[in-house]
């Protein structure tokens, strides 16, 4: 086991120095003077060349690097171009609204996805089978920001029954949270579902065909415990790496989800930065989400040995 | 004693290339399946609407011609009008041109620059494989969205920018994908062959390796023009796209979202145009899946 955790370590690091390398070209390949495109069109040369101190700029690219990697080893993840307000700050008020509706769309994905695909799995070519493909068909067609705009159509303006935008922080008023937040999680755990209750359904039917379930049924167990108990709990060993893998996916929908609901968060502060060219913002806030990508799937990895022993000896 | 084999005998010229000749073969099991024919029927309707569009429309789709703003769908405004007085109908379809060609093109040219890159890594092998493929891991450490808008944000918010994020962030799956089928093809006895009469590497990739490994691939491309479609609307949606007052199916979503009271049909057709050719792509790529790997077919 401790081999196979080192082995793991240690391929993550050249993907996480490469992924940095990529996250620190994205400033350095603006066509032109970076200084001058981020000062403006009215700045004078004095203006541009204390600019290209501020970033480090006039040093050698190698130099640039090492200095931001060590800056970030820190904490110091810089300071907006535009207001010079620590990227930090910045970060501990847009990072947990995110955080918050990824969580509530995993919940969602799992609570819907897990028991669909597992009861279609067991019964395929039933109803419920029938349901799920249809269910699946349903959201291939159509992308979470989508299905966010019909919500808010019809929950929000029409009905009236959950409110249209903003975020109300769980520690204020715990029930008006979940109120803010209901629609755009389901908006982007709905996707999700559809992709795990894929999984499941494949997965749960295999296993059902294995001999060890007729040796639980021999024994005399009820459905539900050969199903739960043996069937499932083999099944859901390949999910919990479809649920890292898509952590990705949910980060950057919620960027789109919250435009939707005009929620605070991560998507509303990458967006604003894209559009005023604050690049440092946008440089940092990338960072931050390769590495948290990076780590949970190496967490996901880990765990997947951990619960698979055949895993560790290949 | 001389032995006669019996000779293949078809009864039509039709029924010859369809079992002879691959690409026919898989085209009539595509059609026969009835999710790729319904796929095939409504993306060749859209794909006709979006070519067509200047002759199936008689008002321009950026002028604000229109005598009133919000007008319900008519006759004349078949799926009414928007804020500015345009004709939402001449805007859908323009829209869609929009969103079809953007998606075509950046995937077309993604898969190429991607098979190319995995083909020429999986060929050559070694320490070159190595490295190019450490450089294909850390890519697709960048989940698609947020690399399209890393790239966004370098060249400026555009409708071609968009388009060349879309191309770059399909690079690294496609070089994957062709690099896997160039191992399990580059140890075949056909292309030992090959190498003992004296082909060339280029030849024998493009010439014997290319046509067996190129059929995984297409259901990829299918898979990833949707998902061109889906990243393409979602930037439009955040305004990182076409610029004002260009039409596009996210973009069409994104000021109807701002008008829901208003009008019900605003959001209504450019989402109902998106989702189905979504739906259409992801059928005909299950589809396409289905025809070229007829031995994957599911059990059912």
């Amino acid at each position: 086991m401790i081999s196979y955790i080192i082995g793991r370590l240690l391929q993550a690091v050249p993907v996480l120095a490469l992924a940095s390398i990529a996250v620190f070209s994205v400033l350095r390949l603006i066509p032109g003077d970076p200084a001058d495109i981020i000062a403006g069109e009215d700045a004078t040369p004095a203006e541009v060349e204390v600019l290209r101190e501020q970033l480090g700029l006039s040093d050698p690219i190698p130099v640039q690097y090492v200095r931001w990697i060590g800056e970030l080893a820190r904490g110091d993840l810089g300071v907006s171009l535009r207001t010079g307000v620590p990227v930090t700050e910045l970060l501990e008020l847009s990072l947990p609204p995110t955080l918050e509706l990824a969580a509530a769309s995993y919940v969602i994905a799992l609570v819907i996805g897990i028991p669909l695909g597992t009861i279609a799995g067991v019964k395929p070519r039933s109803l419920w089978d029938w349901g799920l493909s249809l269910f699946t068909v349903g959201t291939l067609g159509v992308p979470s920001f989508l299905l966010g705009v019909l919500l808010l159509w019809l929950f929000a303006v029409t009905l009236g029954w959950l409110p249209a935008s903003g975020r109300v922080s769980p520690l204020n008023d715990p029930v008006d949270s979940m109120r803010h937040l209901a629609l755009p999680a389901i908006a982007l755990g709905t996707g999700l579902a559809a992709v795990l209750a894929r999984y499941t359904r494949t997965t749960v039917q295999a296993a059902m065909g294995q001999d060890y379930i007729r040796t639980a049924r021999a024994k005399g167990l009820k459905d539900y415990q050969v199903v739960v108990r043996h069937a499932l709990r083999n099944s859901l060993i390949p999910i919990v790496t479809i649920v890292a893998l898509q952590l990705g996916n949910i980060m950057a929908g919620a960027v789109v989800i919250e435009r939707v609901f005009t929620r605070p968060g991560l998507g509303r502060l990458v967006v604003d930065a894209i559009l005023n060219r604050d690049y440092i913002i946008v440089q940092s806030t990338l960072i931050i989400l390769v590495v948290i990508f990076i780590m949970v799937n190496l967490a996901a990895d880990l765990a997947y040995g951990l619960l698979d022993p055949r895993v560790r000896r290949r | 004693m001389s032995v006669s084999f019996p000779e293949l005998t078809y009864t039509s010229r039709r029924e010859r290339l369809v079992r002879e000749s691959m690409f026919w073969g898989s085209l009539d099991r595509l059609v026969r399946n009835p999710q790729g024919l319904l796929g095939l029927v409504i993306l060749g309707l859209l794909v006709g609407a979006a070519i067509f569009a200047p002759l199936l429309t008689w008002h321009e789709p950026n002028i604000q011609n229109a005598s009133a703003r919000f007008m319900p769908p008519s006759l004349e405004h078949p799926f009414g009008t928007d804020e500015l007085r345009r004709d939402l109908y001449s805007r859908t379809l323009f829209g869609l041109r929009v969103s079809l060609a953007l998606s075509l093109t950046s995937v077309t040219i993604g898969s190429t620059i991607g098979i190319m890159f995995g083909f020429f890594a999986g060929y050559v092998g070694g320490w070159v494989d190595a490295v190019m493929m450490r450089l294909i891991d850390a890519l697709l450490a960048f989940p698609g969205l947020l690399s399209a808008l890393a790239i966004v944000t370098i060249l400026g918010p555009s409708i071609r920018n968009v388009a060349i994020a879309i191309a770059f962030f399909s690079v690294p799956s496609f070089a994957r994908l062709s690099r896997a089928q160039m191992l399990a093809e580059r140890n075949k006895d056909y292309v030992a062959s090959a190498q003992a009469l004296g082909a060339g590497p280029v030849r024998i990739v493009f010439r014997h390796i290319a046509p067996n490994a190129i059929a995984p691939l297409l259901t990829q491309v299918a898979l990833f023009i949707a998902s061109a479609v889906s990243v393409s609307a979602a930037l439009s949606f955040l305004g990182l796209g076409e610029r004002a007052p260009d039409a596009s199916l996210g973009g069409l979503i994104n000021t109807a979202k701002s008008n829901l009271q208003k009008a019900w049909w605003y959001p209504t057709f450019p989402g109902l145009a998106l989702a189905l050719l979504l739906l259409s792509l992801n059928l005909l790529a299950d589809a396409v899946n289905d025809a070229i790997n007829p031995f994957a077919r599911r059990r059912a």
